[in-house]
């Protein structure tokens, strides 16, 4: 079974006053049709532009600042790279065959407009809808969302909804088309602990109906746990290691991902002193990457004379991991 | 809208201005074009304000003049609205070199006070009424493009035109839907300052002799008449002069409370 996406190589630059920043450096993965990946790192690595990437969003519009393939199997079968095509083609992509949506279900919907308008504008962008069958979508949508009293919540604007209410919403505009691929960017980040777990089986629940392939972005573990199967580490535009999520979970093998997982705080093992340890020093500037190895200046690991002369590349460790760490064989022993 | 004492004043000024001009056929007590032999009589019980130099009711010319002001401050602030919207919504939302351009532009036309640049239009193409608000709609288009890109600017930046991107919006559909329904408040706002603007400047260029010409009533070509028989009847200049006050002053008042 072919993926329904492939990324090879993509790198994502941003460059303006004398200054070039890696955001997304040469990052290449697959993603298999119904599948969830959750792609985990701190804030700045990256992720999200892998996100925009994929949309054709990032806003860069230099030749060589945007480059690699994400090639895309469209839902009527034909397979295409999305960088190749024109603006008005990648439209066309947008909510119909990949959706997105954001962290942020305070500030997605517009505030002048109903909800109910805004579901069905997304539903007549893409198909010859008439308004009435539009509307009638929309009100099938949120009831498959199971959001009690949809009618009336059709009829309400943005700010007479709670934040779980608008992330439904923003789902529903997301799924109005029945895209193959959901890019969800934190979606979970601004709602409270109870409203996140009904967001995440929500989602679970309409990928099971629908089948569609889900991009789960976050920094947060619990949730990675929670929803994917698989995951990838990113660290600095990089990704560092990636497997199945309960793999890397149990046995990390690239050094970041094993601090990253210390620092969460555990029921079953308090930390000593009563302490979380905390990864030492910062996320490097991205305009500044340190040399050799990304990590190896906050790396307890990091041997001087190897980790800041020579950059790691990808390893397979087995068939469905990758690490990119030069001591991974002595750390895993 | 909520109804601050500003705007409650201002409201109130507008409805007595529109009063007049869609009533003026009905309260005006003289038919406001009709002369008399009563050249420049002293206000009466017949006539309020006194008559003029042909022996017309000052106060009919009033209430009537009420239309000629509206119609062109109406129309100016269309026409303004209908130019610079436009421009104001497409610099700001594509922004780069087209934005660049624009800005030149309307830096280059907001430099130059509007009346002098209305009075040299006006001199060129002749002084009638549809002159006239096209003159002073031209002159405001770069008020309202520059405050319409400037909000413009930062609801491009929203979460929700990212979103509106991401399910395949098309720049026409976005700014249209999206964009333009977030900026009409303050547009409406500028509308409303936009009429205010050009009642004012039409009344001057009629108090200077390029206005409507005669015998339509107009105000500021009345306060320039009765300039000449102020020892007479102050009230003949007074009256218009009022109702211009009133009305420009109803408009400004709504308009500048927002923001």
């Amino acid at each position: 079974m072919s993926a329904l996406l492939e990324v090879r190589d993509l790198t994502v630059r941003f460059s303006g006053r004398g200054q070039v920043v890696n955001a997304v450096h040469r990052v290449s993965f697959d993603l298999a049709p119904g599948e969830t990946v959750a792609l985990v790192g701190e804030s700045g690595c990256g992720k999200s532009t892998i996100g925009l990437a994929i949309m054709g969003l990032t806003g860069v519009a230099r030749a060589g600042d945007l480059t690699g393939a994400i090639t895309l199997t469209f839902k009527a079968g034909k397979r295409r790279d999305l960088m190749g095509l024109s603006d008005r083609a990648m439209q066309a992509v947008r909510g119909n065959e990949v959706a997105m949506i954001f962290q942020e279900p305070m500030s997605s919907l517009n505030p002048v407009h109903t909800v109910g308008w805004q579901i069905r504008e997304a539903i007549t962008q893409h198909q010859g809808a008439s308004r009435t069958a539009a509307d009638d979508s929309a009100l099938g949508l949120l009831k498959q969302l199971g959001i009690p009293d949809a009618e009336r919540c059709l009829r309400a604007y943005p700010h007479q909804l709670s934040g779980g209410m608008r992330q439904r919403v923003m789902i529903a505009i997301a799924l109005s088309c029945r895209p193959s691929l959901l890019i969800a960017d934190e979606p979970t980040t601004a709602l409270d602990v109870t409203i996140q777990a009904q967001i995440l089986e929500l989602l679970k629940r309409l990928q099971a109906q629908t089948g569609m392939a889900i991009l789960f972005i976050t920094h947060n573990f619990g949730v990675v746990a929670e929803i994917a199967k698989r995951t990838m580490v990113m660290y600095a535009g990089q990704i560092v290691e990636a497997g199945a999520v309960s793999e890397v979970f149990h046995a990390p093998r690239m050094p970041y991902t094993r601090a990253l997982l210390d620092s969460l705080p555990r029921l079953d093992r308090a930390a000593p002193g009563g302490r979380l340890p905390a990864i030492p020093g910062q996320v490097p500037s991205p305009s500044a990457l340190p040399p050799g190895c990304a990590f190896h200046p906050r790396c307890r690991y990091a041997l001087p004379g190897l980790c800041d002369g020579r950059t790691p590349a990808l390893e397979m460790c087995d068939d469905r991991r990758v690490v990119r760490c030069l001591r991974w064989t002595e750390i895993a022993a | 809208m909520i109804l601050t004492p500003r705007r409650i004043v201002g409201l109130a000024l507008i409805a007595l201005a529109l009063a007049c001009a869609a009533l003026a056929d009905v309260i005006a007590p003289h038919d406001p074009l009709r002369s008399s032999v009563a050249f420049l009589s002293p206000p009466s019980a017949a006539h309020a304000l006194g008559t003029d130099e042909l022996g017309r009711d000052v106060l009919s010319r009033v209430i009537h003049g009420a239309r000629t002001s509206l119609v062109i401050g109406f129309g100016a602030a269309v026409v303004a609205m209908a130019i610079g919207a436009p421009v104001g919504l497409f610099a700001g939302y594509f922004g780069g070199r087209v934005d660049v351009v624009t800005v030149v532009l309307i830096d280059l036309f907001v430099s130059l006070p509007g009346l002098v640049l209305a009075l040299v239009i006006t001199v060129m193409v002749g002084p009638s009424l549809q002159n006239l608000a096209l003159v002073l709609g031209f002159v405001m288009w770069p008020g309202v493009a520059r405050l319409v890109r400037g909000q413009v600017l930062a609801i491009r930046e929203a979460t929700f035109i990212e979103a509106a991107r991401a399910v395949g919006g098309t720049p026409a559909w976005i700014i249209s839907r999206h964009v333009w329904p977030n900026t009409m408040r303050v547009a409406a706002a500028q509308f409303a300052v936009s009429v205010s603007f050009a009642i004012f400047t039409s009344s001057s260029l009629s108090f200077l002799g390029l206005g409507i010409p005669p015998p339509t009533p107009d105000w500021g070509g009345m306060v320039r008449t009765g300039y000449d028989f102020l020892a007479i009847n102050p009230l003949l200049s007074l009256g218009p002069g009022a109702a211009v006050t009133v009305t420009v002053l109803g408009f400004y008042l709504v308009g500048s409370s927002v923001e």
